[in-house]
Parts: C-alpha cells; structure tokens; sequence
C-alpha cells in the first residue's frame, strides 16, 4: 500500500486551508426588549453583551493557568518520593 | 541468588534473556505514553483555542436520542430551557426510539409547555442503537435550514447553564467543526463504583482531553455532548455511522479526516449520571472498548502515517490510542518478562525492576496531581479513589518496591514476594472478572465493592478490554445495553 497521500487527503488539507483562509462566523446581534429585560430584573445577560463574553473567555483562559500548580505538585512529590526512597535504600 | 534456571546453555540462555528484557521494554510503553499525556497537560494554560474563539451565538438544535427516558427527559429538557442562551435561538429535538414507557406522554407535556422549542419525534420502529436514533433526527433538522449548530446529547445529561455558549464561541474560527465538553460524573454517589467512575471521568475527559486539544487530535468527542457545525455535518454525509459501536468517535474522526479541527472546552461543565454498579459498568464500557477495537480496524491505514492526518496519523496520537488498547498485553508481557528474567537471573531482575519502578511510580503521582488539579472541586472528593486507582494491592506492590526496606522479611528470603510482585501485574486482570462476577451472586454483592477497591478500577477497565478483544474476534452481536437512568443527577 502506498504511503503517499491519496486523493482524499489532499481534499482535506485543502478544505483545511481553504476554511483557514475564511472570515470569522458572526452571529447576528442579539436584541432584548424592554420587556424581556425587566423580565431579566434589569440584569443584561451576558450572551447579550459581547464585551461580558470576552471577558468571560479570558477568564477561562486564565484559569488554566492552574494546571502549572498540579505540575508544580507533581514535581515536588516526584522529587520526594525520590529522595525519600535514596535516603532509605 | 534464587535462580531456578541457571544452568542453560550461554547462548539460549542470552537469547531468552534478550526476549524477556524485550517483554519489559514493551510493557514499559504505555507508562511512558502516560507519563508524556499528563506532561502535556500544563502546556494547555498557553497552547489552548481561546484567543481564537468569538462571540457566536448561531441557532442551534439540541438533539436527545431517548429509548425509556421518562424518568429523566422532564429535568434535562427544562435544564436546556433554561440554559443562559437566546431563548430564540435554542430548540430541542426528542428522538423517541419507541419507547415503551411514559416517555411519549412527558414529551407531550414538555412540547405544551415550551410551544415551537421543544419537538417531540417519535419512531414507531425503535431497538436499533443510539446512532440510527439519532439519524432519524439528523434528517428531520437538516431538512429546515434553520439549524446552523447541531448539540448532540444524552437525555440524561445536565449542562450547566453557561456551558452552551461556552461551546459555540469556538465555532467562531471557521476552521472548527466541532466542539465537546467535559463531562462529569453527576450524581456524587457516595458508592464506590460511582466515586471511581468521577476519577477516571476526571483523568479521561477534563485531563487526557487537554492533552489532546495540545496535540492537535481528538480522539472522541463525548456522546453526551458534541455540538457540529451545519457545516460538518453535512461534509461528513450528514449521517452519524451505524456500523460500529462507537459512533461518536467515528464521527471525531470523520470530522478531522474531512479537515476540521475538534476542539475540548474544559470549562463548559456538563454533568452525567453513571452505572452505580459492576455490572452495569462492565457493559457500558464493554460497549465502548469493543467501539475502540472496530475503530482500531476500521482506520487501520491512519495508524502512524502522519500523511493522512498530521494529529491523528501522528506518532504521539497512536502511542496514545494504542497505550490503552494494548494495556492488557503490555501487563501480561511485563509479568512474563520479568518471572521470566527472576527464573533465569534473579539479580539481573532485580535490577531491572529496580532500576524500571519509579518510572510507573513518577507517572502515578503525574496521573492524580495532575487530574486532581484540572478540578479541584471533584479532585479532592475522589483522592482516595484516585490513589486506589490501580487498586489497593497494586498500590501496597507499588510502595514496597519503592521502598523494599519497608516490605516485612525482604532482608531474608524474599522469593514469593518477588515472585507476587512480578506477577500480579497480569493476575489483577483476571482478579477483576471475579469481582464482577462476585456482584452477581447474591452473597458477594456486598463483597464486589471491596473487590474493586482491592483489584483496582483499572485493572477492571483492562479486563474489559480483554473481553473486548475476545467478543470482537468471537464476533459477538453488537448488542446495546443501554444504562439504567434513574434521575439521580439533579445538581
């Protein structure tokens, strides 16, 4: 069997790049009613207000910077495992 | 030295010795494709998609297969309700595979309630599997062009109520075509089984899929929640495979195959409800390593050719895959090689397993810190089933051989100990189908809990690969066992 790309893949890459070269999807804006807002107690969901939603990515964006203290932790217990274990043998 | 074998000709002997050493290598494998996993994970806080998503909110169909959901369709159904998401651009299609219970008289009642948002679509033929279910709502939806995002979930699943458009902010960079989120064990059981099941759940979607999403492949999006573009799914035929018992990872890779990236949002939380018991386990996930193995074959000429797909035809992403499909014969490889080497040399063993150890040992404590870490909140309730993951005796096997000093008359005579040690990896395997049997006998069902924390829910999952593999090459019915729903998650 060839190893070479087939038909199909190269089909794939250049839906690839053809989809890369391609403007963001936008959504039309969302419109709330008076009504619907007081229904809302006043409160502008946040889907409502796109600037509430950036700030909401970049809050989990952020958030994953915790996954340094799990690695953090991981090392030093690997580290204490180690010496605990030279220590002892 | 105890060697049992030591008087066989040099170069027999040699030769043996190179093949048992082979066995060790090999086994060694797929602990350090786990080791290289957890590695990745940290490398998500910088290599992730949110500087690529947007604020996109398309209308999008919820699509639930339910056979017998009466039980928990009122709860999910008013949970996408209230999903915080334009109301208007929100709809719920209820595929009702036939069911026989009051599932037809709720889905009334939820259609009067939320009028135009709520579609009740009954199949007078049902029992085919989830996939032709869910076909049979695929065809309705995409036959109005108003649906421009398709959410695919259980009945049973919950999502909290920012998840939705936590998801469809990707969809934004046209180059995504799909979108899963992490699922999370939802009843918060207190049984073991379910604790278990919140561990792995933890370690195998809001863990591994980071890993993933840094390598570029997905190797499933969840079946509980995967939101496609219109787009997609129509450049994937527009129908979900019904060949296979994994649909959903046919469809994962469909989509990256067809050249659109598959994206894991951590933070787009929904929450499911697990077997609470062996046997229901074993058959759900009997269903999904059997779904792995036609996978396996299926895309047999993507494995390693980085020419077909440069993530999922790519080294790391086989090394993965295969890590946890070939688990089973890496564990039977490692004891073979190392009973064989202790036989032979008992030294030389000694000194590979020695010198091997802190390998596993490094990539356990990577596993539950770095699980742990992804969610706190759940990490801390399941710490003790995340050390007991490989099982009690494993974790006793694992801290004597980190430290032997502590192992009772190790200075003396050791040998069935040693002879324990390197063999017990392959003997938890079959430890684990009598645990499941022990639960379906009607004096061991209290017995089968204590079991599975002994034994390991690991070794259990690598059991049921076992039975995966001899189903599959038995050519066993693909039968669907669906799992019992009662509505305990209610958070």
């Amino acid at each position: 069997m060839s190893r070479g790309r087939t038909t199909s893949d190269r089909a794939a890459a250049a839906v690839t790049a053809n989809l890369a070269s391609r403007p963001y999807r936008v959504s039309p804006p969302v419109v709330l009613t008076a009504a619907e807002l007081a229904a809302r107690g006043g409160v502008l969901p946040v889907w409502a207000d796109p600037m509430a939603m950036a700030d909401e990515t970049e809050v989990d964006r952020l958030q994953e910077r915790r996954l340094y203290a799990g690695l953090a932790a991981a090392i030093a217990v690997v580290v204490l495992l180690w010496t605990v274990r030279a220590l002892v043998m | 030295m105890t060697d049992v074998l030591p008087d066989l000709p040099g170069l027999g002997r040699d030769v043996l010795v190179g093949v048992f050493l082979l066995f060790v290598g090999f086994g060694a494998i797929p602990v350090l494709a786990g080791l290289a996993q957890f590695l990745l994970i940290p490398v998500h806080a910088v290599r992730n998609h949110y500087r690529e998503t947007g604020p996109y909110l398309p209308n999008v169909a919820v699509l639930v297969p339910a056979w017998n959901e009466a039980a928990v369709l009122t709860a999910s159904v008013e949970r996408l309700m209230a999903l915080d998401y334009p109301p208007d651009r929100l709809r719920v299609f209820v595929v009702d595979d036939a069911s026989t219970d009051d599932t037809p008289a709720v889905m009334a009642r939820l259609a009067d309630r939320f009028p135009g948002r709520v579609v009740h679509l009954r199949r007078e033929k049902g029992g085919e599997g989830k996939a032709h279910t869910l076909n049979h709502g695929l065809r309705e939806i995409l036959a109005d062009d108003w649906m421009e995002a398709l959410l695919i979930m259980d009945a049973d699943v919950i999502y909290a109520p920012e998840s939705l458009r936590k998801m469809t902010r990707h969809l934004a960079d046209p180059t995504v075509g799909a979108v899963t989120a992490y699922i999370r064990e939802g009843s918060e059981d207190t049984r073991g089984v379910t604790r278990f099941i919140g561990f792995d759940y933890l370690a195998a979607q809001a863990a591994s899929r980071r890993a993933q999403n840094v390598a570029g492949a997905m190797a499933c999006l969840a079946g509980g929640a995967q939101l496609h573009t219109r787009e997609n799914l129509e450049a994937i035929g527009g129908q979900i495979d019904t060949s296979s018992l994994a649909e959903d990872t046919v469809t994962t890779f469909r989509t990256q195959l067809a050249g659109r990236r598959v994206v894991f949002e951590p933070h787009a939380r929904v929450l499911a409800e697990e077997p609470a018991g062996i046997d229901a386990l074993w058959k759900q996930r009997l269903r999904w390593a059997r779904g792995n193995v036609q996978i396996t074959s299926m895309y047999r000429h993507l494995w390693f050719r980085k020419s077909v797909h440069p993530g999922l035809g790519g080294f790391f992403f086989g090394i993965f895959w295969f890590a946890i499909l070939l688990l089973p014969v890496a564990m039977l490889l490692t004891s073979i090689g190392l009973v064989g080497l202790y036989l032979l040399d008992s030294d030389l063993a000694a000194s590979v397993f020695g010198a091997a150890v802190f390998v596993p040992v490094a990539t356990f404590v990577f596993m539950v810190t770095m699980t742990i870490s992804v969610d706190p909140r759940v990490g801390l309730k399941v710490w003790k089933e995340a050390l007991l993951f490989p099982g009690a005796v494993s974790f006793a096997v694992l801290i004597g051989a980190t430290f032997p000093p502590l192992v009772p008359g190790s200075a003396g005579d050791s040998s069935g100990w040693t002879l324990f040690v390197y063999s017990w990896l392959v003997l938890c395997v079959p430890m684990a189908f009598l645990v499941r049997k022990l639960e379906l006998t009607r004096w061991g069902r209290r017995l089968a809990p204590i079991g599975l924390y002994l034994v390991g829910f690991g070794p259990m999952m690598c059991a049921i690969t076992v039975d995966a593999y001899l189903k599959e090459f038995r050519g066993a019915a693909m039968t669907w066992d669906k799992t019992e729903k009662t509505g305990r998650v209610m958070a």
